[in-house]
Parts: C-alpha cells; sequence; structure tokens
C-alpha cells in the first residue's frame, strides 16, 4: 500500500505555468542556452544586472507561482549560500554579490524557460536538438521508473522502521542503509532486464517513435525575436 | 488489560475518506481476525496502526496516546508488521540476515541474535533457505520468511497481512500452529475462511472503511 | 557537492564540457541493448540514494556514491550520473546547466578511477578484498571529487582560498560514511550473489 506521500508525480516545478509554458520547448531551450552562457560569462555586476529586467519579465509570467520560484531560489541551493557567505565573511564581498546574482538570473531563466515544459516535452525538444539518441533513451528510462525506485527505498523504509529501526550513528545503521541501496541495485537490476525483454519482444530498434511534433508558431517567433534583440542590445551595450 | 484501543479513527487518502470513524480494541494476548471484501481499507488500517499513515482520532498502546513520529517508532519495536506483499517488505541479502535485522537494531549481542535466528528457522522449518538470497525464494518460501523476520523481534503485537496466501499444505500448517501457540496478540487480515473456521478468533468484517462485529 | 551556476569563470565551465563530452562518447559506446535500461535504472538508484539523509554526530550527510557507481558501472558512470544530475538541476535546481560539465566531471571521473583501481580486488571476491574495495571506492570517489571541487573554486580568484578550504573539509565526514556503506554494498551484492560488474 501507498502512504500519502507517495505516488506523487514529481514534474518540473513550473510545468504547464503562465504564458511561457505554451511555447516550443525547442525555442526555449535554444534561447536558455544563449542567455544562461552570456550571463555565466559576466565579469562585473553591470553585465549581470543587464539581463535581470528580462529575468523579472519572464518571471511576472509566472508571478502566481512566486512561492514556489522563491523557495527555489533561496532554499533550493545550499552550495551557493556556502559560496557567497564565505565570499562575505572571508574572500570577497563583491566576488559574493556578483556570485549570487549571477546565479539568480540564471536559475530564473532556467526556472521561466526550461521548467515551463514538461520532462517528456523537454525530452523530445532535445531529440530534436539532436542530443544522441542513446543519451535520451537513458534519460527516458531514469525518468519512467524514478518513482518506481523512489517508493521502493520508501518500501524498504516502512519495512525497517517496522521491525524498530531508527537511524543514529551507528555502524548498524550504515548497514541497513547498505542494505537499502543493495536491494534497490538488485531490483533494478531485474527490472532492467524486464524492461529490456519487454522492449525487443515489441520489436524495439533503439530509437523512440515520436507521435507527436512540434510546430512553430507565430508566438514562438516574436517571442525569440523580442528575446534575441534583447540579447544583441544588451551584449553590445555592456560587453563589447 | 488493554494493549490496543483506537477511537473515532478517520483516514482520508487523497480526499477519500478511506476509514470512517473506526473504534478498535485489543486486550493483552488477544487474537482476531479482520476480513472484509478487497478496497475496503484492511491494509490501510493496519498501515495506519504501525503510524505510517496521517490520520484523525486516537490511538494508544497500553493507555499512552501515540501522537507524533517519535512516539510510534518508540512503539514499533513492540508491534510486528507483515506486509501485504513480501517483495516489499524483505530488504536483507539473505533470509539469515532477514530475520537478524530486528534483533541487531534493538542492541541485542552476537551470540543471543545467532540464538534467536537459529530457533526461529527451525520453528518455520527453513533451516536450509538460511544463506539463501530473498529474492531467490519462491512466493510462499517469501511469505513465510516475512512473517519469521518479524517474530524475530518478538513483538508484543503482530499485525499480519494475508499472511497464509500462496502457503502449501504444510507451510500453513506450520503458519497456523504458530498462531495458536504464540503469545503475543495478533491481528490478521484474511481471506482464508479455512484459517477463521480452524482457529475461530472473534471476527470483525472491514466493509467501506467501516469495522464492525 | 554540487557547484552552483555563476560561481566558475567560463574557460573552466567550458572545460568542463568538453571532458564531460568526452567521458559521454567512451561511456555511451560502451552501452548497448540492455545496458542502456539496465544504465538508467542503476542511475536513477543513484539518484534517489543520494538524496537519503545519512545521520553522523548532530548533523546529516547526502553520499556522493560516485566511488560506487563508477565501480558498478565502469565508464557508463558519466552518462549515469551526467542523467542524474541533469534532473536534480531541472527538478529541484541543484547545481545547473552551464556548470553540468564540470559538475558530472567532477563525479564521473572519479568513478572511473575507481572502477580501475577496485576491479581486481571485486574479482577476488572475499571479504576482506570487498571491505578494502568499498573503502578505496569511497576514498577515490569521494577526495578525488573534493579535490576538483576545490581546485576549480581556487581558480576563480585568490579570495577563494578559504571558500575552496571548507568545501575539500565537508567531504570528510561524507568519505567516512561512504567507507562503512560502500563496503556493506559490496557484501551485500555477492551475498545475493548479483554480478560485481553491471
Ligand atoms: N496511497 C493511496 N492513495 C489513495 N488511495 C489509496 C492509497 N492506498 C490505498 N488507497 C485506497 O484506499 C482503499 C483501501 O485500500 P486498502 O489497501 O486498505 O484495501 P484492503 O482492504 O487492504 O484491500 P485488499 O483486500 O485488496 O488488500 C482502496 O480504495 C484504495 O484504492
Ligand atoms: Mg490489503
Amino acid at each position: 500500500m501507498d502512504t500519502a506521500t507517495e505516488g506523487e508525480k514529481v514534474e518540473t516545478p513550473l510545468n504547464g505555468e503562465g504564458l511561457l509554458s505554451r511555447l516550443d520547448p525547442r525555442v526555449k531551450i535554444v534561447l536558455f542556452l544563449v542567455l544562461a552562457w552570456t550571463v555565466a560569462l559576466a565579469g562585473n555586476l553591470l553585465q549581470v544586472f543587464a539581463f535581470l529586467p528580462l529575468a523579472l519579465l519572464f518571471y511576472a509570467t509566472a508571478y502566481r507561482k512566486t512561492a514556489t520560484i522563491l523557495k527555489l531560489l533561496l532554499f533550493a541551493d545550499f552550495f551557493l549560500l556556502f559560496v557567497v557567505l564565505t565570499q562575505l565573511f572571508l574572500g570577497s564581498p563583491y566576488e559574493g554579490v556578483l556570485i549570487f546574482f549571477k546565479s539568480t538570473v540564471i536559475v530564473l531563466f532556467s526556472l521561466l524557460l526550461l521548467t515551463t515544459s514538461s520532462v517528456f516535452d523537454l525530452l523530445h525538444a532535445l531529440h530534436h536538438l539532436k542530443v544522441p539518441n542513446k543519451l535520451l533513451q537513458i534519460t527516458f528510462f531514469f525518468y519512467r521508473y524514478l518513482f518506481t525506485v523512489k517508493d521502493q527505498l520508501q518500501l524498504a523504509e516502512k519495512s525497517a522502521k517496522s521491525r524498530g529501526f531508527i537511524p543514529k550513528t551507528s555502524i548498524q545503521t550504515y548497514k541497513t542503509y547498505a542494505y537499502f541501496m543493495g536491494n534497490l541495485l538488485l531490483k533494478s537490476y531485474f527490472k532492467s532486464e524486464n524492461v529490456y525483454k519487454a522492449l525487443i519482444s515489441r520489436g524495439f530498434k533503439g530509437y523512440f517513435p515520436v507521435f507527436r511534433h512540434f510546430e512553430l508558431g507565430k508566438l514562438d517567433v516574436i517571442f525569440a525575436l523580442f528575446t534575441i534583440i534583447y540579447w544583441g542590445v544588451a551584449v553590445w551595450r555592456f560587453y563589447l | 488489560m488493554e494493549i490496543l484501543s483506537v477511537e473515532n479513527l478517520r483516514v482520508k487518502l487523497e480526499n477519500r475518506e478511506v476509514l470512517r470513524r473506526v473504534n478498535f480494541s485489543l486486550k493483552d494476548g488477544e487474537k482476531v481476525f479482520i476480513t472484509g471484501p478487497n478496497g475496503a481499507g484492511k491494509t490501510t488500517f493496519l498501515e495506519t496502526l504501525m503510524g505510517f499513515v496521517p490520520f484523525e482520532g486516537k490511538i494508544s498502546f497500553k493507555g499512552n496516546e501515540l501522537k507524533s513520529e517519535d512516539d510510534f517508532s518508540v512503539l514499533r519495536g513492540r508491534m510486528g508488521y507483515v506486509f501485504q506483499n513480501p517483495d516489499d517488505q524483505l530488504f536483507a541479502p539473505t533470509v539469515e540476515e532477514e530475520l537478524a535485522f530486528a534483533p541487531l537494531v534493538k542492541g541485542l549481542k552476537r551470540e543471543q541474535v545467532k540464538e534467536i535466528v537459529e530457533r526461529t528457522l527451525k520453528e518455520f522449518e527453513i533451516e536450509h533457505l538460511r544463506e539463501k538470497p530473498t529474492y531467490k525464494l519462491s512466493g510462499g518460501e517469501k511469505r513465510i520468511v516475512s512473517v519469521a523476520c518479524v517474530v524475530t523481534m518478538d513483538p508484543e503485537v503482530i499485525l499480519l497481512d494475508e499472511p497464509t496466501t500462496g502457503l502449501d499444505r504444510n507451510k500453513w500448517e506450520k503458519l497456523v500452529e504458530f498462531f495458536e501457540r504464540t503469545g503475543s496478540s495478533l491481528i490478521i487480515v484474511t481471506h482464508d475462511t479455512k484459517l477463521m473456521k480452524r482457529l475461530g478468533w472473534k471476527r470483525l468484517v472491514m466493509e467501506n472503511g467501516e469495522l464492525r462485529e | 557537492m554540487h557547484i552552483s551556476e555563476g560561481v566558475l569563470p567560463g574557460w573552466c565551465l567550458i572545460t568542463g564540457w568538453v571532458l564531460t563530452s568526452a567521458g559521454l562518447y567512451v561511456g555511451l559506446k560502451s552501452i548497448n541493448g540492455r545496458k542502456i535500461p539496465r544504465t538508467a535504472l542503476l542511475s536513477a538508484v543513484f539518484f534517489v540514494a543520494s538524496l537519503i539523509h545519512v545521520p553522523i554526530g548532530v548533523t546529516s550527510v547526502h553520499l556522493l556514491l560516485n566511488g560506487l557507481a563508477g565501480a558498478l558501472l565502469g565508464w557508463a558512470v558519466f552518462p549515469a550520473l551526467f542523467v542524474a544530475l541533469l534532473f536534480q538541476a531541472l527538478l529541484f535546481q541543484f547545481g545547473g546547466i552551464t556548470v553540468l560539465g564540470v559538475n558530472t566531471f567532477n563525479m564521473a571521473f572519479p568513478g572511473v578511477v575507481a572502477y580501475y583501481v577496485v576491479k581486481p580486488l571485486l574479482k577476488k571476491g572475499t571479504t576482506g578484498s570487498l571491505i578494502a574495495a568499498g573503502v578505496l571506492a569511497a576514498l577515490i570517489g569521494v577526495f578525488l571529487a573534493a579535490t576538483f571541487v576545490s581546485a576549480e573554486l581556487m581558480s576563480v580568484g585568490s579570495s577563494f582560498t578559504k571558500t575552496a578550504e571548507l568545501a575539500f573539509l565537508a567531504h570528510i565526514p561524507v568519505a567516512a560514511v561512504e567507507m562503512v556503506i560502500n563496503s556493506f554494498v559490496f557484501l551485500y551484492l555477492k551475498k545475493s550473489g548479483i554480478p560485481l560488474e553491471v
């Protein structure tokens, strides 16, 4: 049986949210890469701030998800917090501030351009963008069975708990976690054998046929033009 | 003395009332059956008693109300639970290690653990499975091991979810003898009419999330 | 430890992508047929397992498990960890896309090293050699990854000395826990008769 927390499907955090979710994911991925790399290569705050208005504009399309976005921006990333704090107090405060804004702007682009599409749409788009098929197959199976594996772990935890297991700092606890992992590896190993058998018995030849196709619409073209012009102007004014 | 008591228990899963106002009590050493149609809420009831499902109402163990995860985690060392699906329950590499898990978690000494494991292997006549990986067991063997690995914990109460499904005559008999013999209180969820007839304990029926005699 | 977006200089990010692409190329070439779903599922296992909070003293740590992943997967550890890190970036915004190259390399390359070092020990298969394999896989996986992370942080500039030092130190408890866990995982797989190199 499932407990209340199980069975929930993990999706991209802003899937289907706002205007940007209606755009062609191929366009969004390409624009994201251009914008993210440009900001990642920024050497000073001015260059980062040049893209802040665009990031905020994108954010405005999903303002209803402000809480989710803030949570992901502020609390998701311990490493960022760690770098910013050590820079503020033990290194160069300017670097700390610069990194904070660089990261924030890039993550905003990632949230609004990538995670407004579903995982399947993103994978599909990557297929059109010529990402190697084998890598996409692995990604597909990974996502397809991620929840099965997660549920499997929760069941083992439940089983251990119902026999009195309480995690603490002890060899017994580490051994128990190792057993959970061994158990997951084992079950996944057999699962993958079955998946493979099911695939070849249905004539699988190494690629997935795609039924739906993306069509570039007017909205996509307008959005792409607008973003590229913004990008061009910002680079010309602040980077060159 | 009452070992377990439940008052006005309500459980909602995905906005559906799966258990509604369940009242139940179990005396020390008492053994009962719960039966009822598929989807009635029997498994959910056992899981709620173990503290795995959020609930409304009152659950007490020996007069102490259980509220937080901490309350339940202490209780779990004293109340065993045999899953409906043994595949989900067994996670150790071998049968022997599966049986040793609970006593090791309790912090018993190695020799004691060894003795308990040996005794239980003998009790259920599964000594030959000792070093077998659990995933290589047959369906019925898994079932009996999933009971045995809870028995080694020496719990005061054991909740069992359809423990006799898929057992051959011999294993069925072994298990029934254990049910008769054990000093632990038992709550057995089952559809096995032969089992209920043979043991003749109190039968409760779960239907549509309601429990009645 | 996954480096976030916006921290590293451009040349470092690009080098990361180049090295990871090479690793992916070798890794993908070694995967065919049944190994495709197998790599994917093991990748999911490592993703899920790295989310467990393992208690140590008053706090808890997440495990890297890259040494273990490398020992079991060989070069396929590159695509396996690449996919896992891609999803961490997409679903939780841990790490990120421009740093995905660097982060994959930091984790997967030590995995490959662990694979070659640990292979003869796993073949031998005695309890002692499996424990040695677990310890070595943890030490190589975690400390090599820590060394890469610290070196990359140092490359940002002189103000990063302390940041890099602390980042390295944070890996020590992880290595300690992983030594124990890896050893038990190898023993587990051996006892259940699963091929140790999958
Ligand atoms: N995680 C869950 N989320 C939502 N509904 C659930 C969940 N788990 C169980 N249910 C529902 O709760 C009801 C009771 O399920 P439960 O598993 O308790 O039934 P059961 O009496 O054990 O049935 P069976 O005899 O088939 O084992 C069912 O309608 C089931 O669909
Ligand atoms: Mg049931």
